[in-house]
């Protein structure tokens, strides 16, 4: 009994800190200032919130360590058995059982985590058997001295949910766009500025993927901080324009240029902790900023035209080459010894 | 070629380095000691990823503090964490590294299968660093380091992690690029492996230069002097290890 309590009190913590860290103060949590009228939003906001809270609590351990301890059957069963307890999905699960008190609802969203971790391990599966599968590869290398590095830098921004729940914002705008028998012309500014908030948090973490290793290969490399920089800010502002294409894209990108700007202080010199296909980890400070700003002067973009673009511009431009240089200095001083 | 001038450095009161100073024009000089000797913290700092307390360090006359970008253009390494990256296969990681080293993209291709022929990453090339071996890994990094060809090679522990056929590449490899002038400055505990690579070895205990010779003049046995000088063997019993019958 002692070694599965001990063995679940560690699960425990571990999915906690998981969950802390899959949506730790991201800026899509201004969005909640929206209010009922955005409910729709946060129904396809819920149902990808789903893939980082639906995993496996057991796939925490590793496997090989699992199976090399001394439990037997009966402890192996209780675990898997008290480690569903530990789910997320199932508290979910749970609290809708509670409140609608329609037992098929809660199975049926039981059933859609499970059904969406199957899919997730198969693609997995089929990754590891042939990399060609992994549709992220297909990222082609871009020219130039930095294009392998914003390669990668796409890659890795693509592997955090924030572009997703920004893709769903561009889409529905896009179709209210398309499909509405009179839309608001205002309606595709403001999807578009929503559409760079739900990407912005990302630029407050731009290292985050990169883990010890791969910042340790920054240094190795012969770049400059703001090249290293700007190979990040050219792939955050490669997904956003597209993502902003339906819409209208310049006061979105407006928004993502100041996000960029204001984010560069904390990629540098906070190192939040980043998650592979989680929601980007943020700070509140940086995030309010980045929303107040961004949606201020992308509303003066919208007002008084490519100007205030071109300002956003120089003002992300200067903030690159300041935080490059911060950058090469902090990191330079900072690296713990082995 | 490498110049290092009364380097210390201090993490809190601990001393990684103290008032470190050697010259190796050339060759491959070895550098052997335990962990937390100091050797990982002196790499770092000779390849200019880490910043010293006091003393310099100049690469083919360039100082490592001042004229960084110059001295990363003409160093390859292979840095203790790897410096790889999850996102990308094993080729795209040689593909990345030719630009930014200003070779052209052919260049960048043929020396990019040259080195996954000879390091025994072909078959593994289209492989994501996140799903390779630790050896594989290391290949990877070492490819890197080689890509652009160097002046100066800095290999943080190359032969650990990989296998006896790779490590004998390595090594041949080592032995091969160093004849033709570029010198090779590594770190490592495989102490059967050096006395065949090495033209120097140098060995660091508590942050200081405790020993340091050519290989041909060492009067005995490598591992009998490392453990004299550096380390010697713990001899302890752990009396509750024992089988069940006893």
């Amino acid at each position: 009994m002692a070694a599965l309590r001990a063995i679940l009190a560690a699960l425990g913590r571990a999915v906690s800190r998981d969950l802390a860290n899959s949506f730790k103060a991201n800026n899509l949590l201004f969005l909640a200032l929206l209010g009922s009228s955005a409910e729709a939003l946060f129904l396809l906001l819920g149902f990808l919130f789903l893939f980082p809270l639906s995993s496996d609590p057991l796939d925490r351990i590793p496997a090989a360590r699992l199976a090399v301890w001394p439990l037997s059957p009966g402890q192996r069963w209780g675990l898997r058995m008290a480690s569903l307890a530990l789910s997320p999905v199932a508290w979910a699960g749970i609290l809708i059982l509670l409140k609608t008190k329609r037992v098929g609802l809660a199975l049926a969203f039981c059933g859609l985590a499970v059904t969406m971790q199957g899919a997730l391990a198969l693609g997995r599966y089929m990754v590891k058997r042939d990399p060609h599968w992994n549709v992220l590869g297909g990222i082609p290398q871009l020219p130039g001295r930095l294009g392998g590095l914003v390669r990668k830098n796409l890659r890795e921004m693509l592997s955090l949910m924030d572009p997703y729940a920004a893709a769903l914002l561009s889409v529905g705008g896009g179709a209210y766009r398309i499909f509405a028998a009179h839309p608001d012309p205002a309606a595709s500014t403001i999807m578009g500025l929503l559409t760079a908030l739900a990407l912005s948090t990302c630029g407050q973490s731009l290292f985050g993927l990169d883990l010890e290793s791969g910042v340790a290969r920054y240094h190795v490399l012969p770049l400059r901080g703001w090249e290293i920089l700007l190979a990040k800010d050219i792939a955050f502002l490669a997904i956003l324009l597209v993502l902003l294409l339906p819409l209208d894209p310049w006061p979105g990108l407006t928004f993502g240029l100041v996000a960029l700007a204001v984010g560069h202080k904390s990629s540098v010199l906070l190192e939040l902790p980043q998650q592979r296909w989680r929601f980007a980890s943020g700070n509140i400070a940086f995030g309010a900023m980045q929303t107040a700003a961004g949606l201020g002067i992308g509303f003066l973009e919208h007002q008084q035209g490519p100007i205030v673009l071109a300002l956003a511009a120089i003002g992300c431009a200067a903030s690159v080459y300041y935080y490059g240089r911060r950058w090469e200095r902090e990191q330079w001083l900072r690296l713990p010894p082995s | 070629m490498l110049h290092c001038q009364d380097v210390s450095k201090r993490f809190g009161d601990f001393v990684a380095l103290n008032h470190i100073s050697f010259d190796l024009p050339g060759g491959i000089c070895a550098v052997l000691g335990p962990n937390g000797a100091g050797k990982s913290t002196l790499l770092k700092i000779v390849t200019g990823l880490l910043a010293p307390d006091s003393g310099e360090v100049r690469i083919a006359g360039c100082d490592v503090a001042k004229e960084s970008l110059r001295v990363k253009r003409i160093i390859g390494v292979l840095p203790e964490d790897l410096g790889v990256f999850d996102a990308l296969t094993v080729e795209e990681h040689l593909d990345l590294c030719g630009p930014v080293y200003g070779l052209g993209r052919a260049e960048t291709r043929d020396r990019r299968d040259a080195l996954l022929r000879v390091l025994g990453l072909e078959k593994g090339r289209h492989t994501y660093l996140d799903q390779c071996s630790h050896g594989m890994r290391k290949k990877t990094a070492l490819a890197m380091a080689l890509l652009h060809n160097p002046r100066v090679l800095m290999l943080d522990e190359p032969f650990e992690g990989i296998d006896p056929v790779s490590s004998v590449t390595i090594r041949d490899l080592l032995i091969h690029i160093s004849r033709r002038g570029i010198a090779v400055f590594l770190t490592s505990h495989a102490l059967a492996m050096i006395p065949q690579l090495a033209t120097e070895v140098m060995m660091i205990r508590g942050g200081q230069i405790v020993f340091h010779a050519a290989a041909g003049e060492l009067e005995r046995p490598l591992e009998e002097l490392y453990f004299d000088l550096v380390e010697t063997p713990q001899q302890e019993d752990l009396p509750w290890l024992r089988s069940a019958q006893s």
